[in-house]
């Protein structure tokens, strides 16, 4: 009887991991419905990947997504865990809090009586006011202090409700627009979460590998036109004191490429941050990446009409990578795409034929049928993944090739710019050789494909990570 | 690659036995051990895994002179000297070169390039079930391997590679040429490798999370209590993530048919230190017993020596466990303490009630992983500094710092229970039909908890690298 339980027991336990194995490697999925994300996929075994270990790393991530229900186990953990945390934490801090709500209360009556008090004395200094002149003066000093005000108490409020769901008087808000840090370490300039700034000085050394890099390649391929593309971001400029990295100039000065050939998404001002980029992620948004993309068109094609945005559509909310994995995770943001006319293209991803890249028109048409707006979208999943290799062909374009080698800015742009092109690659080095089994040359790749011209396009982590330099 | 990771489950080990069952020669069986063995190391170290074959290669020809010299003692001997010079010469250079050329610069300024290496995984646990090889076969207590495949089984078998017990030739000499696999040890092997596997995926990672998120953060906001707790948390990670593995190794042992020796018996019950380290991975307190304090002259000595004899083991121990000072005055720490029991303190906690000899043992071992976690000599002032004479706990500056914590703290509790020796209530469930059902219905919901936690979170903290 013993022998019998326990070999039931044995073999039950072999099979379940053997049909989990087979299950992940024959029959894999797509798409992660609960990340809203392309799911991983067993990299090929050969000796190179085994030998550096993208073999291995992609196994393991491969698993975490293919296995029967690893996203409900994925779930169920992490809903267990906010449920016990956040339970936990509102019992440990409802004496708290209830006692910050007291002062909060007592507070806004302090502030109201101050306020009407300030009234009166501002009703009281225009009655006494001897012209005009001083008289607009005044009301004019009025007017920019009470705008002011309400900037602050709305900057307040947005902290309160959203970014930081802790003991609310530990945060430091100014009113002065200063970076200020969440205990989690993560750096809030209004109500953006931030990277910390990066200059030159402590990035150059690894830019100059990639020059060098850039360099030869332009050198070795003078029947290739080039062009490069660096996108700023809040690392690049310091809004509070509006120190700038010097990166793009450094990039500017340094590639050996034409002026009009080497172009930059620039960033002046935190409004124009604010209107171009995710509150909660490091991508660009909706608005920035169009602003992008007419640039990148207007560098290669000059003259060429663009894509016109037709209908903005919200669809859903966006806790983003800078949100994730700290004490922000609450923080959520509504995200909205653009839709465009796009002309049909062929897309082959990776070597295998797809129907679509990105499921912006999917997550549109899925709100147009009524249905509920996502509640965690992902800019992967929206725009598209991390292709290691993306190809788009385009019957209707006369315009030639181009290869595009970027990081997940270009994402964005991939769909925009196919149709201007008669083809359109975008290789990823990070993930070509993992997803498509073959290592990346330059030289026989633009030689292969026929390339007439190749942009170099993405923020300062793709000019300074050794996984982007050419080889 | 490690036991707790979804490769290791999936594809590892449910292949391994696939192909290990489907043959029915122990030599093929051994083959497949071998290849699948290796496979294992060279998962995370695809390059290191010929270094280990070349040591193996050195012990196994040094074992064959050391067999074929035995009519000439002189030449033997020095068989045997070269033999464990180069193994020791190998964990020397990898693990040691780097610290030994710091300190000479430290010392005389910077006259020396310090070499970076990587260190190999496992290198520490390997040298020392070779050098137990090449000791016993000198000593006479082995017979010779002439088999290198077989050997190169017993050093790399993937149970035992990277985080021990250090298996001696002597227990696995027979079993790898004749060992017998029966389902109810099959079964047996599979219930103390979930066992295993849940000590680490739940507790010891549910703790280490704690220490992590108080070590990293602001000690004013922390204060005294936490750190303690961190301390008494990281105590728990290092208990039950080390004893896991061992649970692990010596469950999968015995699913192909190897029965390793325990490695850990509920280190904290003890009431001394002298018991502390009875209890607490014997592979390496015997090891350190049977290949240097004995010959040393151990404690048949005069007291001067024995302290010196004392003092070796202790520094060497603490060296073992990594290339730092911290972990040598760590070993310092318990010599001394060891000493001083063994002279003076002993005897007076054995008059004491075992409550109180208890928490003065648990005292001292916390304070000691706390000399052995903080590498770095400001965190460690810091660390003792808040411990002792740290402000006060401030709950919600606490919760606001990181809310991770409450979930860091759940496990605590858990930790504490589970270090007494309450899984034996379960083994004797285990001797009846019924019981045995629920005991493996038991194991297969722990199995899939655990498989649940690995999805769920990704962390998964190694603590090996340095050995």
């Amino acid at each position: 009887m013993k022998t019998a339980v326990n070999a039931v027991f044995a073999a039950g336990v072999l099979t379940a991991l053997l049909t989990g194995l087979g299950k992940a490697a024959l029959l894999p999925e797509d798409i992660n419905e609960y990340e809203n994300r392309y799911m991983e996929q067993f990299a090929p075994l050969t000796v190179e990947s085994y030998l550096d270990g993208t073999f291995q790393e992609q196994a393991e991530k491969a698993l975490a997504d293919q296995l029967p229900w690893a996203i409900d186990a994925k779930k169920s953990y992490n809903t267990a865990v906010s449920g016990f945390t956040g339970s936990v934490f509102d019992a440990l801090t409802r004496g708290y809090r209830e006692a910050a709500a007291a002062e909060d209360a007592r507070r806004l009556e302090e502030e109201k009586k101050a306020e009407e008090e300030r009234l009166a004395a501002e009703e009281k200094a225009l009655q006494e006011a001897k012209d005009a002149e001083e008289k607009a003066a005044l009301e004019a000093k009025l007017e920019a202090e009470r705008q002011a005000r309400e900037a602050e108490i709305r900057l307040q409020n947005e902290l309160s409700r959203g970014i930081y769901r802790g003991v609310r008087n530990e945060v430091k808000v100014d009113s002065a627009e200063r970076y200020f840090t969440l205990p989690s370490g993560r750096l809030v300039y209004k109500e953006h979460l931030m990277y910390e700034n990066r200059f030159l000085a402590g990035e150059q050394k690894k830019l100059d590998d990639h020059i060098e890099a850039i360099n030869s390649m332009v050198e070795r391929h003078p029947e290739i036109t080039f062009y490069t593309y660096y996108i700023e971001k809040e690392t690049d400029v310091n809004f509070q004191t509006g120190e700038r990295s010097g990166i793009f100039e450094y990039l500017h000065d340094n590639i050996d490429l034409p002026d009009e050939n080497k172009r930059g998404f620039l960033i002046d001002r935190f409004s124009d941050f604010d209107a171009w980029f995710f509150k909660t992620d490091h991508h660009w948004c909706g608005t920035g990446s169009y602003r992008g993309y007419t640039q990148v068109l207007d560098m290669i094609l000059p003259g060429e009409a663009p894509l016109e945005p037709l209908e903005y559509t919200e669809i859903g909310k966006l806790s983003g990578s800078k949100a994730t994995g700290t004490d922000t995770e609450r923080y959520t943001e509504t995200v909205g795409v653009w839709s465009y006319d796009f002309k049909p293209v062929t897309i082959t991803l990776n070597g295998e034929k797809s129907s679509e890249y990105g499921r912006q028109l999917a997550y549109i048409q899925r709100i147009k049928d009524g249905g509920t707006p996502l509640e965690n979208a992902k800019y992967g999943a929206v725009y598209g993944p991390d292709s290691g290799e993306a190809k788009f062909e385009n019957p209707e374009s006369d315009n030639g090739s181009i290869l595009i080698l970027g990081e997940s800015y270009d994402n964005a742009l991939l769909m925009l710019l196919s149709q201007h092109f008669s083809k359109l690659y975008s290789v990823d080095l990070r993930n070509y050789k993992a997803q498509t089994g073959k290592v990346f040359s330059f030289d026989s790749y633009v030689k292969e494909h026929g390339i007439d011209r190749v942009l170099l396009i993405g923020n300062l982590d793709y000019y300074v990570l050794q996984a982007f330099i050419l080889k | 690659m490690v036991f707790s990771s979804l490769p290791f489950l999936f594809i590892f080990i449910s292949l391994t036995c696939l192909f290990y069952f489907a043959f029915r020669s122990l030599r093929w069986r051994n083959g497949v051990l071998l290849f699948a063995s290796l496979v294992f190391y060279s998962w995370g170290e695809p390059r290191l895994v010929l270094l280990m074959a070349l040591v193996v290669l050195a012990a196994w020809a040094g074992g064959l002179g050391i067999d074929a010299l035995k009519d000439r003692p002189k030449a033997r001997r020095a068989c045997f000297i070269a033999t464990v010079f180069l193994i020791t010469l190998n964990l020397a250079v990898f693990k040691y070169l780097g610290f030994l050329v710091s300190n000479i610069n430290g010392i005389f300024g910077p006259v020396l390039t310090v070499p970076v290496i990587e260190l190999p995984i496992g290198i520490s646990f390997y040298t020392f079930q070779i050098l137990s090889y090449v000791i016993d076969l000198y000593k006479g207590n082995v017979g010779v391997q002439k088999s290198f495949p077989r050997l190169l089984l017993y050093v790399s078998f993937f149970p035992q590679l990277i985080a021990g017990p250090i298996v001696r030739y002597s227990t696995v000499e027979s079993e790898i040429g004749r060992r017998k696999e029966d389902v109810n040890e099959i079964a047996w092997g599979l219930r103390r490798f979930i066992t295993g596997l849940a000590k680490k995926v739940i507790i010891s990672n549910g703790v280490a999370r704690f220490a992590e998120i108080v070590y990293a953060g602001d000690p004013q906001v922390y204060g005294r209590l936490m750190y303690w707790l961190a301390a008494i948390a990281y105590s728990l990670q290092l208990y039950f993530d080390f004893s896991g593995y061992s649970d692990m190794a010596i469950g999968l042992g015995r699913i192909f048919g190897f029965h390793f020796l325990e490695n850990f018996d509920h280190p904290y019950v003890s009431c001394s230190i002298t018991e502390f380290w009875r209890r607490w991975h014997i592979s390496l307190s015997t090891w350190f017993r049977d290949y240097i304090y004995i010959p040393l002259g151990g404690s048949r000595v005069s007291r001067g020596r024995w302290f010196f004899n004392i003092m070796v083991v202790w520094s060497l121990t603490g060296l073992w466990h990594g290339a730092s000072w911290n972990f040598v005055f760590w070993g310092l720490y318990y010599g001394l303490l060891l000493a001083l029991e063994k002279l003076v303190t002993g005897r007076l906690m054995a008059k004491l009630p075992r409550p109180v000899s208890w928490l003065i043992t648990m005292f001292i071992v916390i304070l000691g992983w706390t000399l052995f976690d903080l590498t770095d000599p400001a965190a460690l002032s810091t660390a003792l500094r808040t411990m002792f004479a740290g402000g006060p706990f401030r709950p919600m500056d606490v919760l606001a710092a990181n809310t991770g914590i409450i979930e860091g703290a759940f496990y605590i509790p858990l930790g504490l229970i589970f270090m007494f020796p309450v899984g034996k209530l379960f083994k004797r469930i285990e001797s009846s039909a019924p019981g045995l059902i629920l005991a493996n219905l038991w194991s297969a919901a722990l199995l899939i908890l655990c498989c649940v936690y690995m999805f769920g979170s990704s962390f998964n903290p190694f603590i090996y690298f340095r050995f």
